[in-house]
């Protein structure tokens, strides 16, 4: 299915860096997570907003990533390499490059691909399956906790290095829409992956980091 | 000499005879609604095209709606109501850009017959490019039921197959939506847009559907033929109510102020109800069912009915009914006769809708007729002998002026051509009561989502349903041409349901033996990451396909493809036309110039040209029926008269009134129609009957006066009842309204004022 985001930026401000910290800790303290700071935790809204506070604002820059798509008609996973952008205005640009090129745009509810086939436009709302997926990365892009505490249950796991961000589907699409699992390492999401069964799931790795 | 108690006896009987005579014609009422039923014998194939496509076309039986949310995602809302409706049986297909990639998805005939419906490169380069082209399309909508539809098909036959028959397909960039406020559906009804039942249930349905998903009545709008007929329908019975009851009010009211009698303005209805009754019965009788046309244009050519009993009661006012009916016979029946012979013409003309119309209005007039000169004395209780005894019998002379009737005809012919002569408009369209804006967004509508202009389509023939097919295969290949040059957008045809036998066996023959079929796939499997055997259900589809059945018009007769099939392939006079409904013509003149040069086999139906040939054909034939009508009328207004002087001033006098009527109504509306043309028959029947009754000879100055009085109340009945009419809002009724009642006013003045009692000493 589609497109999936990640955002990273180093902290280059000292100044951010304590804030992060302070959040954190006080997300820490204030949160059932400081008993059991390794174990996955369900999220109330309000200890989702904190953490989101944590992490960086989506680079505009091109982001190179490697992603892995495994299918029950594949062999091995089917690798793709490419460029992601995220505009201001929460648009998504994708552009892989290899094994072949196809570009997959998100402009307001708008899905448009181009490549060898010609040019395709979705209606990105067409489905539920799509409006929940979509709705996990928007909410991720624009840090709204109450829109992913709507559409998902999440959990987090987290230690001092890295954290794990599950987010389950709720409601009437829970059992067809995909499962998003976002990893990061301290305020950075590195990895994105989509889970719609055992054998079709996608794994977006980020390769390095906007400057 | 009818007694009191006499009197309301009958009037009982009346009574229950009237209730009984309804119940009898409701039982056996089968009304119908089918437009072509009034259209003459097509003339031309255009003609033909309009008159058995009519209402059937798969652009006339769309249904646009415009979903607009505030709270909530339009598009979510659009995608509920197609799940809803998908499933309903009053829709052949529910559109809102979405197809799912599923297997259950598409049409069992369709998911069948892929390998026949369209083309596949069975080489192993042809699998290796669609296995390519698969890994990308698994790189943007991947998911597990891509997954199986890929299994089954990776060639995607089906898909394309499934495109064929959809307004815009996946690869459009046509939209559905804007931003998350606003969403668009398409949908196609199972019924004809002229079924206004069966569309006012769809329409209902839908916009049940809305409410229980949206939660609201507020967000949705409707466009479409079948949206504009009901919501017509509706106005137009709206109107017509409140209409026809003020209209029948003040009638009632006119008839009670001339007579003081409640007994009077109940008798006076006892005729014209007995005419439509007995019309409508007579037409159901004869010809199996009754137009709505001809019930609405026959009652209205009955309005000549309500007069009858008025002349009674004038004149029972200074004799007995019975008296009155024996002295007034001959005229009553020259003016009823003239009414008749016109509607004779129109029986006899040929056309099955005018014949219809003929016979109800002359069943009607001669069940009023009977019902006048039998029945209504009965009904009325005699004045005492000494009154009858006294009435002046004394025969009078009268001076029939041509001071007025020559002067207006002159007035009407300078009129006529001073306004640059009559112009026809054979457009119905501009009598639609629609606002121009709603039509416009009709338009934007169907430009913005690809569905077929109904007004043009492309049809071609054949004398076998191979050949009609094997020409729209030649044509739509032609037809990709015009494309690439932007002269159309698309286009819709039978070929997406039925190819032809040639092109299907063609195709079938081209799938290869099972093993040459898992060798090509396995080679082309090779050099990509898909598994060697994860293609199972493609390879034992495929080899069945071989040896499967082609795909007819009978594998196809149930469901929404044979729904499709039927508004695209037909049988008309033993050979089969297939028509193809064209979207985005840009330039018509260079779109016929392109297709006289390509595809001349082909021919460009306009249905809007076609409906104004055949309007003004019937027309045509309406206006030649008329004029031997004139001289039957003629012929029975000298018989009345016995003289030459009173047949010219009588022949003269309705000729001169309704040509200042019509030099009047083309002033006011520019131009002349078909309810122009109906409304002045009513009015030339009136004017007969007006100049017979003030040119008797022989009767006396109470008789003469009596004569006046009568027609000055059947006058005033006519106007005041049409003239309400005449303030609709509906252009049709707007236009008999104000035709017949200006028409009547004139007539009335001119018999009046041409006509002078020359008291003998």
């Amino acid at each position: 299915m589609l497109i999936n985001i990640v955002r990273v930026r180093q902290q280059r401000n000292r100044m951010a860096i304590v804030r992060r910290t302070l959040l954190v800790l006080l997300c820490a303290l204030s949160s059932p997570l400081a008993s059991s700071a390794q174990a996955a935790q369900s999220l109330s809204r309000d200890q989702l907003a904190v953490f989101l506070r944590t992490l960086s604002a989506p680079p505009t820059a091109a982001l190179p990533f490697v992603e892995h798509r495994m299918s029950k008609l594949l062999r091995e996973p089917l690798q793709l390499t490419g460029e992601l952008r995220i505009e201001a205005d929460g648009a998504i640009d994708k552009r892989i490059l290899k094994p072949f090129q196809e570009r997959v745009q998100i402009k307001s509810d708008t899905l448009i691909i181009e490549g060898g086939q010609g040019r395709r436009t979705v209606n990105l709302a067409r489905d539920k399956r799509w409006r929940a997926f979509h709705a996990g990365i928007a909410g991720l892009i624009n840090r709204d906790a109450t829109a992913l505490s709507a559409a998902f249950a999440v959990t987090l796991e987290q230690s001092a290095e890295a954290w794990t961000m599950r987010l389950q589907p709720r409601g009437d699409t829970a059992r067809s829409a995909p499962m998003i699992i976002a990893t990061g390492k301290t305020s950075a999401l590195t990895d994105l992956r989509i889970e719609q069964s055992k054998s079709e799931w996608q794994a977006m790795h980020f390769t390095s980091a906007a400057p | 000499v009818v007694s009191v108690g006499s009197a309301n006896r009958w009037l009982l009987v009346t009574a229950l005879g009237l209730v009984a005579l309804t119940a009898l014609t409701m039982s056996v009422l089968k009304p119908t609604f089918d437009l072509a039923y009034y259209l003459p014998k097509p003339t031309s194939e255009q003609e033909a095209v309009l008159v058995e496509r009519l209402g059937q076309g798969a652009g006339a039986r769309l249904v646009f709606a415009e979903i607009q949310s505030q709270s909530a995602d339009a598009s979510a809302i659009a995608a509920t109501l197609k799940e809803t409706l998908a499933a309903s049986p009053l829709f052949v297909r529910v559109e809102n850009g979405q197809f799912d990639l599923g297997l259950s998805s598409f049409p069992p005939a369709l998911w069948n017959g892929r390998y026949l419906l369209a083309d596949v490169d069975w080489t192993v380069d042809g699998l290796r490019v669609a296995l390519q082209q698969r890994l990308q399309d698994m790189s943007s909508m991947g998911s597990p039921e891509f997954s199986d539809l890929m299994a089954a098909d990776p060639t995607w036959a089906a898909m394309r197959a499934a495109e064929g028959l959809q307004f815009s397909g996946m690869a459009s960039e046509l939209r559905w939506s804007e931003g998350e406020q606003r969403a668009f559906m398409v949908l196609e009804t199972k019924a004809a847009p002229f079924d206004l039942s069966a569309q006012q249930d769809a329409l209902t349905a839908l916009r049940s559907a809305y409410r229980t998903t949206a939660g609201t009545d507020q967000g949705l709008a409707l466009y479409g033929v079948g949206v504009y007929s009901t919501m017509i329908k509706a106005r137009v019975q709206r109107e017509s109510t409140w209409l026809g009851l003020a209209a029948t009010s003040m009638v009632l009211l006119v008839v009670f102020l001339a007579y003081r009698s409640w007994r009077l303005m109940l008798i006076s209805l006892v005729p014209l109800a007995c005419a439509v009754l007995g019309g409508m019965l007579l037409s159901t009788l004869l010809f199996g069912a009754i137009h709505g046309i001809t019930i609405a244009f026959g009652a209205t050519l009955l309005g000549v009915v309500d007069d009858y009993p008025m002349h009674i009661f004038s004149h029972a006012r200074h004799t007995s009914a019975q008296h009155s009916v024996r002295r007034l016979f001959i005229t009553l029946l020259g003016s009823a006769g003239t009414a008749m012979v016109a509607y004779l013409a129109l029986a006899l003309s040929g056309s099955r809708g005018l014949a219809q119309l003929g016979v109800f209005s002359l069943g009607g007039v001669l069940c009023a007729m009977l019902v006048t000169c039998v029945l209504l004395p009965k009904l009325i209780p005699s004045i005492s002998d000494v009154a009858i005894g006294a009435q002046d019998t004394v025969p009078q002379r009268f001076a029939l002026s041509m001071r007025v009737w020559v002067p207006g005809a002159l007035l009407a012919v300078a009129l006529i051509i001073g306004l640059g002569g009559l112009r026809w408009n054979d457009n119905l369209g501009d009598l639609t009561p629609l606002p121009q804006e709603l039509l416009q967004r009709d338009h934007d509508m169907r430009v913005r989502l690809g569905t077929p202009d109904p007004r043009y389509l492309l049809t071609l023939t054949g004398g076998t349903v191979e050949e009609a097919l094997r020409g729209t295969e030649q044509l739509t290949a032609k037809l990709g041409q015009a494309k690439a040059k932007g002269l159309v957008s698309g286009w819709s045809s039978a070929l997406a349901v039925l190819p032809s036998e040639q092109t299907q066996l063609r195709r079938r023959g081209a799938i290869p033996e099972a093993a040459v079929l898992a060798d090509s796939l396995r080679l082309a499997i090779s050099d990509t990451p898909l598994a060697s055997d994860a293609f199972e259900p493609f390879l034992k589809d495929a080899v069945n396909a071989r040896t499967q059945a082609l795909v007819t018009p009978a594998t196809l007769r149930n469901g929404v493809l044979g729904d499709y099939l039927d508004s695209h392939l037909s049988r008309v006079d033993g050979r089969w036309r297939s028509s193809v409904y064209l979207a985005g013509i840009q330039s018509v003149p260079e779109f016929t110039e392109w297709l006289a040069v390509n595809a001349r086999g082909a021919l460009l139906v306009d249905l809007k040209m076609a409906t104004q040939s055949l309007v003004r054909s019937y027309r045509e034939r309406l206006l030649d029926v008329l004029v031997i009508a004139l001289l039957a009328i003629a012929a029975i207004v000298f018989w009345t008269t016995r003289k030459l002087r009173r047949f010219l001033w009588c022949m003269g006098t309705v000729l001169a009134a309704i040509g200042c009527t019509l030099g009047i109504m083309v002033a006011l509306h520019t131009s002349f129609t078909l309810f122009h043309l109906v409304s002045l028959m009513l009015v030339a029947g009136l004017g007969v009957d007006y100049c017979l009754f003030y040119s008797r000879p022989d009767v006396s100055r109470t008789e003469f006066l009596d004569s006046g009085h009568a027609l000055l109340a059947c006058s005033a009945s006519t106007i005041v009842g049409f003239a309400i009419l005449g303030a609709s809002s509906i252009p049709m009724l707007s236009t008999i309204g104000l035709t017949v009642a200006m028409g009547t006013a004139i007539m009335y003045l001119m018999a009046r004022f041409g006509c002078r009692l020359q008291e003998k000493s």
